[in-house]
């Protein structure tokens, strides 16, 4: 399988600058994880990780420690094809495409922190954008 | 005695039968779909829900089981904030006072045993499964795994919840393993991913299953155990059990001796539907049939998206299941059951599979229902149908159905009630937006035939293709002691600017209708449900069309659980939508737009739709205020929000006119 380090952290750069509306309330610290569905197997699969910080989102790679372990809030797994596709941003609205694949469970989405850490990291926007209320008054 | 003319139509579904040591008078099983969220925060069944339970009961079902209670004292396995509980004998004076409801309206009372897992500890900060996968829904809590001790201990609750209900009175108890709760992860390759005897083979990860079934019949060794079981998960995709697999562990149970097996669809995290009205009826069936293949001898029990008695009694005739489960279906119409009996299935409310009641759950609400507004009011004096204390004869204005719920309602009280509306048909703008439905139309047009058979049932006299005008109305006034205005809402086309061509602009009821035809090239202004319905609708018969939508998002007033499927189908269908956007030109060629940022936008069109804002038809209202003693107004007409909102409106009205 295509290890997702081998695509350019430029690329997935220009992604997050050309995607700033949707991150724009999510506070320095925050993570969001990216894997293939292929691989994420920890020790040997790779995380994507898109991070905010005070400058923006930052594009990194790191290994994946599995689900128990990871420090992330999100992780989206996605398989080879759908990862190239939003590397390269064939798309102006890369994550319109994101949000239509997520519903069709194309891209699988992994809610690793609690709902009110996400609302209080300010994901509540991001989380929208990709067609998934915080729902419940109380939850 | 001779059978009720339905029972001869129907034969197998209401045919008494033995199941195990009971008999069981009919093959049609009231399962236990939903929690209700009525009762207290810490487990016990209040008032509200006794007098539900007391409705339930009397629905004729031969068996009925009892909405699921969580069996640990931490709350782990409490799924909902009002979810009973069964971990202490401190809560069984409600259950006995249920099971013997049940028994006197003489059914088979079956409690579920319901522990959420991973969908679980609503209260606490963590649920538990088998092993540590993260959520995909936001509003679930983060995994923690059971250890070995912790495994033993759930089962041992299980067993002792299970010897509470048959001590309270029930004559068993369900066990469920749908939807992605406990018993689910723990059989699903998607959550479970442990290395130890729990997990691995299909055999390893129903050994939980296994085990509990054996505690469980070891402490109620003379009493039924059903057990719920996915026939799919439909979450393959991701690592879920194929359907090969959810078979594989229906035999393990069979195995294990359980007296029946109910078959079920889906996880809530699936990317399907499962029984939305967009799933034909009976889409589901051939599950339960390859189950009664796979275990001719266990008696196996369905009812997903399976809303029809006469579409259960063929399945039984045909061996593909013995019970028909129903539960949704019976909280729209609880006389469901006795009016197939009767041969009155034309006075069927049916469920129109608009999910409002768990759309209410994951919003932690009560479940109510678009169909039958006293559900969950049972104890309310104020939903009651009771004689009028006086006698009226009222006017109502407007068949649709607000003023046809509030008619049939006012009628069965003992009013006079007579109906004006000024188009050639009951049913109002709904008969429109039903025929431009994307999903199974029948259901929305359903409501619809329901309102003309009462009608003619309870002879009201409905004066159709007259307008109501204030003139009309002033000359009849003196023989009516209350009127309701309930004419429904418009487009307030005044909202839009002056189009530069006469025509090109309309209104989404006249579209809906069929007083106009359609152009080729259309925008919808407004995005919430009765513009995206058009859209659709429009797009799929070949128009082009574009959504143009003034908040930031589409589908802001759709029911939560729908959302998401007219969200798909705009982008199926390949339906372009402009937010944050307004109509400031309608010209000749098509519409300018500007967005949120100020910028404009030209999109080509040769008509608009106008969906939206929306505003009652109240002028009536003024008109009659000083003409007659009573003077109501009710549905769409007060505010316009939607079907649910006008039934409910209408249903209330009428129990206090």
């Amino acid at each position: 399988m295509q290890q997702i380090d081998r695509l350019d952290l430029d690329g997935w750069q220009l992604l997050l600058d050309r995607s700033a509306e949707v991150f724009h309330d999510i506070k320095p610290g925050a993570r969001v994880g990216v894997v293939s569905k292929d691989d994420f197997e920890p020790p040997t699969a790779t995380m994507l990780v898109w991070e905010a910080t005070e400058q923006g989102m930052r594009a990194s790679y790191e290994p994946f420690p599995g689900f128990e372990r990871v420090a992330i809030d999100l992780l989206l797994i996605a398989d080879d094809p759908t990862i190239v596709r939003m590397h390269n941003s064939a798309t102006s609205a890369p994550f319109a495409e994101i949000r239509s694949k997520l519903r069709r469970r194309d891209i699988l989405l992994y809610v690793v922190k609690p709902r009110d850490a996400l609302i209080e990291a300010g994901y509540e926007n991001f989380l929208d954008s990709l067609g998934l209320a915080v729902l419940g008054a109380c939850r | 005695m001779n059978n009720p003319p339905g029972v001869a139509k129907l034969p197998r579904l209401f045919e008494a039968v033995q199941w195990g040591r009971f008999p069981v008078k009919n093959r049609i099983k009231y399962g236990a779909c939903c929690v209700s969220n009525y009762n207290t925060r810490d487990g016990f069944i209040t008032e509200r829900e006794v007098a539900r339970t007391r409705v339930i009961a009397a629905t004729g079902c031969g068996i009925i089981t009892n909405q699921g209670a969580y069996p640990d004292p931490r709350g782990e396995g409490k799924a909902y904030f009002r979810q009973i509980a069964l971990f202490d004998d401190k809560f069984l004076p409600q259950f006995e006072r249920i099971a013997g409801f049940i028994h006197e309206a003489g059914g088979i009372a079956i409690q579920q045993i319901l522990h959420a897992g991973r969908y679980g500890g609503i209260d606490l900060g963590y649920c538990v499964q088998p092993s540590v996968v993260p959520q995909t829904l936001p509003h679930f809590r983060p995994p923690r795994e059971l250890t070995r001790e912790q495994i033993r201990q759930v089962i041992r609750e299980h067993a002792e919840a299970a010897k509470r209900a048959i001590k309270a009175g029930f004559d068993g108890v369900e066990l469920t393993s749908f939807m992605g709760y406990l018993l689910a992860s723990f059989n699903s390759r998607f959550t479970n991913r442990r290395t130890d005897e729990y997990g691995g083979s299909v055999e390893n990860r129903g050994r939980f299953m296994c085990e509990m079934i054996d505690a469980i019949k070891q402490a109620t060794p003379d009493h039924a155990l059903v057990v719920r079981l996915n026939g799919t998960e439909l979450m393959d995709q991701w690592g879920g059990n194929n359907e090969d697999e959810c078979f594989e562990l229906m035999r393990q149970a069979g195995r294990c001796g359980v007296d029946m097996i109910s078959v079920t669809v889906g996880w809530q995290e699936a990317p399907e539907s499962s029984i939305g009205r967009d799933i034909p009826p009976g889409h589901w069936n051939y599950l339960a049939a390859r189950a009664k293949k796979l275990l001719p001898n266990v008696p196996i029990a369905f009812g997903v998206r399976l809303p029809d008695p006469i579409m259960a009694n063929r399945c039984i005739a045909d061996g593909e299941f013995d019970f028909w489960e129903v539960c949704r279906p019976l909280l729209a119409d609880p006389d469901l059951v006795h009016k197939a009996a009767q041969g009155r299935l034309d006075e069927v409310k049916r469920c129109v599979g608009s999910l409002n009641c768990l759309s209410r759950l994951f919003r932690d609400l009560p479940y109510t229902c678009t169909m039958n507004p006293a559900l969950g009011h049972e104890v309310e004096p104020e939903y009651q149908v009771t004689p009028a204390a006086i006698r009226k004869t009222i006017m109502i204005v407007g068949a649709g159905p607000a003023g046809m719920e509030c008619a049939i309602t006012a009628k069965r009280r003992g009013h006079d009630v007579v109906v004006f509306d000024r188009s050639d048909r009951i049913g109002g703008s709904l008969v429109g937006y039903a025929a431009h439905d994307l999903a199974h139309k029948d259901d929305l047009a359903s409501v619809v035939s329901y309102y003309e058979v009462m009608a003619k049932k309870l002879a009201i006299e409905v004066r159709l293709n007259t307008e109501v005008s204030p003139k009309l109305m002033r000359s009849l006034l003196h023989q009516f002691d209350a009127a309701v205005v309930a004419t429904g809402a418009r487009t307030d086309l005044a909202a839009l600017p002056a189009p530069e061509t006469p025509d090109v602009l309309v209104t989404a009821q006249d579209i809906a209708l069929g007083r106009v035809a359609p152009g080729q090239r259309i925008v919808v202004v407004g995005g919430g449900k009765i513009g995206l319905t058009l859209a659709e609708s429009l797009k799929n018969s070949g128009h082009e069309v574009a959504v143009v939508e003034s908040e930031k998002r589409i589908a802001g007033d759709v029911m939560p659980s729908w959302k998401w499927r007219h969200m798909a189908w705009i982008e199926e269908l390949d339906i372009p939508t402009f937010t944050k956007s307004r109509v400031v030109r309608i010209g000749v060629d098509g519409v300018t737009l500007l967005n949120g940022e100020g910028e404009e936008r030209q999109v080509p069109a040769d008509m608009v739709i106008a969906a939206a804002p929306s505003r009652g038809n109240q002028e009536l209202v003024a008109e009659l205020e000083w003409s007659i003693d009573e003077l109501h107004i009710c549905g769409d007409c007060a505010v316009p929000r939607g079907l649910t909102q006008a039934i409910h409106d209408g249903y209330r009205l009428g129990c206090r006119l």
